[in-house]
């Protein structure tokens, strides 16, 4: 019964049905700059509702690491209307769930509830998105909840700890090098001055984009969006995000993570990948399934089915900045990281010179694109994919357009794309157990 | 990628989104408790403007048909054309706790080739034509269940449940995928040594109950030694017609679905014996936290009492002070004191862990080293409060709210329809459960509440367990 559906590494995010002609988004805009999506879903009277504002901890300044998750966990406390904590408890009251997540390019909140109490909670978001009252008595213990969640979520957590040193050295001179939960010494010195600022920095309705899906159509939302939301006035000097340029790694590099509780090696490379919205994004998903996605992938039968590797696997991330295409494996007890990344090396090599077969471009195409009907099947699961991708300025018919745009790939597509990305230097990382 | 299914309820499970990187959540979510909307609150402003009622009649959460096949399969169905999908989930009773000792870990194994070849179709045929067909189909292995889930495009659903009455009638159990399928598992039994919450469970089950079936594990040792003839006779005592319960949802009639019960199931046994399984009885209470050492910067805490069986006229009640103690993610005694207050965890929860042969109270939390040893006070203290005093009126009409009122989020979707559907012919539910569920809820008393909170909320029944490496 969990609300999230954790996309299956690799590749597929989940996509709208144009082979279905009845069901598309709908969108429309209000007056303050606010941005609505709704995907209509009438099978139960249930609505999902997210707010998504453009702000994610690529934003952040240097030394206060960690802020725009703080204040995402801050976002719970008091505003001019509610006490501390209530808004999560009048949506359990109401048989809702609610949460957020925080993210490198976004902060979102969502709620789930039936859809005759939607307007109630939606003016309970509509306050705090410019009546949060911050107090130190909230901040102070909440600041302590999020140290415990890197502790818990990371310093627990060898892999997790391995890769914040792989996106150091990927975005090197990038916001994207930094740790999304932040790094806990700055963390520990972030202030209630610091949430505040940065609330004032970044919040607002115009950086707000609001997405349902459910049990409700777009005649019924807007006049409860242009009531409730269209009445908060834009801040009007919100910033406005500026990254600079992604740096091409200069040479491969290889980082290292030893810890007692490893107790299988792993090995995984990435490389830059593509942004949200590039040309290339489809022939890379296509071609990265191919090589080591899927179950019948080329890495797959040369790892595992012959013994190598007890787990392989290989997905392409789309983000706002250029995101990441990762390949990777655990060696068989007795077998070598240096085989493991040897063979898949090969077995690379051997895909950017000859491309995909046709076989396996028909199949891959298919399955891909498949998926964007069975996305239609999980309310939360396609409020995620069209938030994320219109929060980096996509388009709801860009996002509706995409398996047309996954099945037009072709083999020449998919082996121009994967010796781009895939040619460029890497960053290998290494888990080894103590002692090894 | 399979993994070795969780013994456990998961209880604290942050999320992280697509990709091992980006996201990091304010909590992890539980599986929802279920409700009625009772008390509407409007906290804001007045009430501007207000939803139409729902466009078609949705007396009913899920139209549930009872279809019997010509050969006898039973399945509930609920025929559902939003999506042009059908998902599909079966089970059977049985899972680890009927493996052999000497063999513990082969009912995974098992799950594990179910989608390896069948038929005239190796391993790499069987994982392309799935690929080709875009159906999935793959299986489990838990405590007490073996299960197996399958979603297909209703236009190739002809084509896939061939591929199901493949598998369930002529599976190849190839050697490649057999060594490999072992290979994995004993590299997850491996990564288990040193996962807190593997650790955790295990430590508290072999506390509990140490010669029970539920406390043996698998080992390499075990694992090694499985062969391909005991898979076949597992599957042919496992896999039978008359343990057999199949829940679909989806765009299929029902006319159209009992011909394929028989095509996918026909084959099976009708029915095979099972060895007795006792009801594991609890050794009392451990006074001290036992300690598990594991080098990390914060201790998990594990905490078990005794629980209520399903079956029990007070599951109701109990359920519905589980989320008064440490059932709701945001709204619990336990998340206010121990979170929101004093900031010691990102998170903290419990939950009524029933299996058929032992039940129990329990939950579990994370926090740094130094401070394991308060957590466990406040636990113990909170449980205390809640059986002297009992829930108040107030905490019994918010939890019977959510729990009544969050309901229909677990209708909103064909995979989770089935998956409930599956969950109480599990539980052993009639069909009509789902409309009458919430009032049973509804019927919950404080009177009823106060008795189950004197009866269960003794903090000295409950045995901790801490990984890490908490300072004592």
């Amino acid at each position: 019964m969990a609300a999230f559906v954790v996309l299956s590494a690799g590749v597929v995010l989940p996509a709208s049905a144009q082979t279905e002609p009845e069901w598309k988004p709908e969108t429309f805009r209000l007056a303050n700059g606010m941005t609505a999506v709704v995907l209509p879903d009438h099978r139960a009277p249930v609505v999902t509702h997210m707010i998504w504002y453009r702000v994610g901890s690529a934003d952040e300044v240097k030394g206060k690491s960690g802020i725009a998750h703080f204040l995402e966990h801050l976002m719970f406390k008091a505003t001019d209307q509610l006490k501390a904590g209530e808004y999560s408890k009048i949506v359990a009251r109401n048989g809702g769930q609610d949460n957020a997540s925080t993210a490198l390019d976004f902060t979102n909140y969502f709620f789930r509830v039936a859809r005759d109490r939607l307007p109630q909670m939606m003016r309970m978001e509509a306050d705090r998105m410019v009546h949060l009252k911050l107090s130190d008595a909230e901040v102070i213990p909440e600041l302590s909840v999020v140290r415990e969640e890197r502790r818990q979520t990371v310093e627990s957590s060898p892999a997790a700890i391995l890769d914040e040193m792989v996106y150091a050295k990927l975005y090197a001179g990038h916001p994207y090098a930094i740790p999304v939960i932040g790094h806990m010494s700055e963390l520990a010195k972030l202030t209630r001055a610091d949430a505040a600022n940065w609330y004032r920095t970044w919040y607002g309705p115009e950086n707000a984009i609001l997405v349902v899906a459910g049990d409700i159509t777009a005649a019924e939302l807007k006049p409860l969006a242009e009531q409730i939301y269209g009445v908060v006035p834009p801040r009007g000097d919100l910033k406005v995000r500026k990254w600079p340029d992604v740096q091409p790694l200069k040479a491969d590099v290889t980082v290292t993570h030893t810890d007692p509780k490893v107790r299988q090696t792993s090995w995984w490379r990435s490389w830059l990948g593509v942004a949200i919205g590039d040309k290339d994004v489809e022939a890379l998903q296509v071609g990265i399934e191919i090589l080591a996605g899927a179950r019948t992938s080329r890495i797959y039968r040369q790892l595992n089915e012959r013994g190598l590797a007890v787990m392989s696997h290989g997905y392409s991330i789309e983000t706002e900045a250029r995101g990441v295409v990762v390949v990777g494996a655990d060696p068989s007890p007795g077998v070598s990281v240096s085989e493991v990344e040897e063979v898949a090396a090969r077995v690379t090599r051997r895909f950017l010179r000859d491309g995909p077969t046709e076989d396996e471009l028909v199949r891959a195409k298919e399955s891909i694109a498949a998926s964007s009907i069975f996305a239609r099947d999980n309310q939360m699961a396609l409020a995620r994919w069209y938030g994320e991708l219109l929060t980096a300025g996509q388009s709801a018919e860009q996002v509706a357009g995409w398996d047309e745009r996954i099945r037009a790939v072709t083999a020449a597509d998919v082996k121009r794309v994967m010796n781009f990305y895939l040619g460029a230097n890497h960053v290998d990382a290494v888990l080894l157990p103590e002692g090894k | 990628m399979r993994r070795l299914g969780a013994v456990m309820v998961a209880l604290i499970l942050p999320i992280v989104l697509a990709g091992c990187v980006a996201v990091s959540v304010r909590t992890e979510q539980r599986a929802p408790a279920p409700k009625a909307p009772v008390a509407p609150v409007a906290p804001v402003a007045p009430l501007v403007p207000v939803m139409p009622a729902a466009p078609k009649d949705r007396s009913s959460l899920a139209d549930i048909q009872v279809v019997r096949s010509p050969g006898g399969i039973t399945a509930w169905l609920v025929q559902e054309d939003f999506v042009p999908i059908i998902s599909m989930e079966f089970s059977w009773r049985g899972g680890a706790s009927i493996e052999p000792a000497e063999r513990r870990g082969i009912g995974w194994i098992l799950a594990y080739m179910m989608n390896e070849g069948a038929g005239g179709l190796d391993t790499a045929a069987y994982g392309e034509r799935m690929a080709d067909l875009n159906m999935n189909f793959s299986c489990g292995a838990w405590t007490d269940w073996s299960s197996c889930g399958m979603t297909t495009l209703k236009e190739t659903s002809d084509q896939s449940f061939d591929m199901l009455r493949l598998a369930f009638s002529d599976l190849r159990l190839d050697r490649e995928p057999f060594e490999r399928a072992k290979r994995e598992m004993i590299a997850g039994l491996e990564a288990d040594e040193t996962n807190p919450k593997t650790v955790a469970s295990r430590t508290m089950t072999s506390q509990l109950i140490p010669d029970h079936v539920y406390a043996r594990v698998p080992t390499t040792k075990t694992v090694s030694s499985i062969t391909r003839g005991e898979l076949r006779q597992l599957m042919a005592q496992q896999m039978t017609k008359d343990k057999l319960l199949v829940a679909v949802v989806g765009d299929i009639s029902a006319e159209e679905l009992a011909p394929k019960l028989d095509q996918v199931f026909g084959k099976l046994p009708v029915s095979a014996s099972m060895p007795d399984i006792p009801d594991a009885v609890a050794k009392p209470a451990a006074a001290q936290p036992i300690v598990k050492q594991l080098p990390q910067p914060q201790t998990l805490i594990m905490f078990s009492g005794p629980g209520i069986r399903r079956e029990d006229p007070d599951f109701y009640a109990a359920y519905v002070l589980n989320y008064i103690l440490g059932g709701g993610t945001f709204s619990s005694r336990l998340t206010d004191d121990v979170r929101e207050k004093r900031g010691l965890t990102y998170g903290i929860g419990t939950g009524l862990d029933i299996r058929p042969h032992f039940w129990r109270w329990q939950g579990s939390s994370s926090t740094m080293n130094d401070k394991a040893d308060e957590v466990v006070k406040l636990i113990r203290e909170n449980i205390g409060r809640l059986g002297k005093d009992g829930p108040t009126a107030d905490e019994l009409a918010d939890a019977k709210a959510y729990i009544t009122g969050a309901f229909p989020l677990a209708f909103d979707s064909n995979r989770k329809i089935a998956q409930n559907l599956l969950g109480f012919q599990q539980d052993g539910m009639p069909a009509d459960y789902v409309e009458k569920r919430n009032s049973y809820f509804e019927a919950v008393t404080l009177a009823d509440v106060k008795r189950v909170a004197a009866t269960y909320m003794k903090p000295e029944a409950f045995t901790f367990v801490m990984v890490g490496q908490p300072s004592r």
